[in-house]
């Protein structure tokens, strides 16, 4: 089982975005989209995730998934609490105690317990990222999509919340895509690396790490030649 | 504490003087016109109300006024609500439907009684009229309402496959709640106005505008003032209870 687009192409007017563009995701993997702002990164994030159509091509195998979507904004309903905010997206729970437990357990893991009352406008902005992620988290998609999850989050919650996602995909294998162009994250956290360029957006270098996730963090050693390989394309 | 009764009574205090003021300027006009015909004086006024209060066709006449108020509001608060969500989803129906409230809001008030005077029946003239003249600004107002929903909360919800229901309930209803509650204020303000409007001009039983017609009739100017700071206490009084019951809404949403 993988997603797979086979010569997607989208535009807007003119503007080629992507152009006969090939890719393959499996739940092996956590993929990462690394690439300059502009390339057509995000266009390729929400074009798996069906938010938008492509104009030509086919993409296979996502009809009966569903997505936890990280955007790059936070999208948090202003008038709904936090605890709110997470409990919309899980309506169609039929367990309502279950659908609290699932809102407690990620909003632990986001540390957000104590904030679970406040309203977004009374959060700082890497907060409001947190709950997007805890959302994200509490969906339990069969795709995690993130749209550059990690911005604006200092160093240590950043990597807390990297930890949260390797452990949350080893333990539920779901697809897992994430969008960033920091290098750092990039290499903390995927398996196969996409350096993309554009637009039209093209795959410039694919940077595969078969590097544990524990040994990444015990010896930060080991990812120097994946660095080095990522640097190179400067 | 001590602080806040304080700041209380400034407040009442202020208000009192406020009204003091202009029912000053008004007795001022009155001893400069000099005649109870054309400016009764505030006593006299308050003689013809005290009048009519002790009257038991008093409570009769308002509740009847109150009611047909109370219906006209409400077919076009459900009306302009449902169709205003309708034409603010689709933007075929809001292009079909825009027309018709352009030419509502231009027409003169004047104009729909009379061609209702036709139609209906004389109690339900000021029914029809307090209808056709709200309607459309609850229906603009929602349609606004809508359109100030953010797409992307819209997007989001889709992805995360909340049900329809639900984003009627979570973001439609909270993005159009200050729009409609707007709405409701100024369709209070001109609900009361146009359906007097209408019964002076359609005479039913049991109606202020019924009495307003005969004060003007026999030249009796206090009952005439008195019966408008009747109308002028309702419709406050109806603004004030929809303003504290949205309050409350807001705090229980």
């Amino acid at each position: 089982m993988s997603i797979q687009l086979q010569d997607v192409c989208k535009a807007y007017g003119d503007f080629k975005v992507l152009d006969h563009f090939n890719l393959t995701i499996d739940r092996k993997r956590i993929h990462c989209l690394f690439g300059p702002s502009g390339c057509g990164k995000s266009t390729l994030l929400t074009l798996i995730a069906g938010i938008s159509a492509p104009d030509l091509g086919t993409i296979k195998g996502t009809d009966v998934l569903k997505f936890s979507y990280v955007f790059q904004e936070e999208r948090l309903l202003p008038w709904r609490t936090v605890k709110e905010n997470i409990q919309f997206v899980l309506q169609s729970h039929k367990d309502k105690h279950s659908a609290h437990t699932q809102v407690q357990r990620v909003l632990e893991l986001v540390e957000l317990t104590q904030f679970q009352n406040h309203y977004p406008n009374e959060l700082s902005g890497g907060m409001k990222q947190r709950v997007s992620l805890a959302r994200a988290f509490a969906y339990a998609g069969d795709v995690l999509a993130m749209d550059e999850p990690f911005k604006g989050l200092h160093f240590d919650l950043k990597r807390d919340l990297m930890d949260a996602i390797v452990a949350y995909w080893q333990n539920y294998s779901p697809y897992t895509i994430f969008i960033t162009h920091d290098v750092e994250e990039a290499l903390y956290i995927a398996d196969d690396i996409y350096m993309l360029e554009g637009p039209p957006l093209q795959i410039k270098k694919q940077v595969y790490i078969p590097v544990p996730h524990d040994v990444r963090k015990r010896d930060p050693d080991s990812l120097l030649p994946y660095r080095a390989a990522l640097l190179a394309r400067k | 504490m001590k602080d806040f009764i304080i700041k209380d009574k400034t407040v009442i205090f202020k208000k009192i003087a406020i009204a003091l003021f202009w029912i000053g300027i008004w007795q001022m006009a009155y001893w400069i016109i000099g005649r109870d015909i054309y400016v009764p004086s505030p006593f006299s006024v308050s003689v013809a109300l005290y009048k009519l209060v002790q009257a038991p066709s008093f409570w009769k006449t308002v509740f009847f006024s109150i009611y047909r108020v109370a219906v006209g509001l409400l077919l076009s608060i459900v009306l302009g609500v449902i169709f205003g969500i309708v034409a603010g989803l689709h933007s075929l129906f809001y292009e079909v439907m825009r027309p018709m409230m352009s030419a509502i809001k231009s027409t003169p008030v004047i104009s729909f009684i009379i061609i209702a005077l036709l139609w209906f029946s004389s109690t339900n003239v000021p029914i029809f009229i307090c209808f056709l003249l709200c309607f459309p600004i609850v229906w603009t107002n929602i349609v606004a309402g809508i359109h100030t929903v953010d797409p992307k909360l819209l997007e989001m919800a889709k992805i995360y496959r909340v049900e329809p229901l639900a984003i009627l309930r979570h973001i439609y209803l909270p993005s159009i709640m200050p729009y409609f509650s707007a709405a409701v204020l100024t369709a209070f303000g001109l609900g009361w106005k146009v359906s007097v409007t209408a019964e002076v001009l359609s005479h039913p039983k049991n109606a202020i505008g019924s009495n307003l017609h005969s004060a003007k009739a026999y030249l009796d100017t206090p009952a005439l003032f008195a019966w408008t700071l009747v109308v002028i206490v309702l419709s406050i009084l109806f603004e004030s209870f929809f303003a504290i019951w949205i309050k409350g809404k807001r705090r229980d949403a």
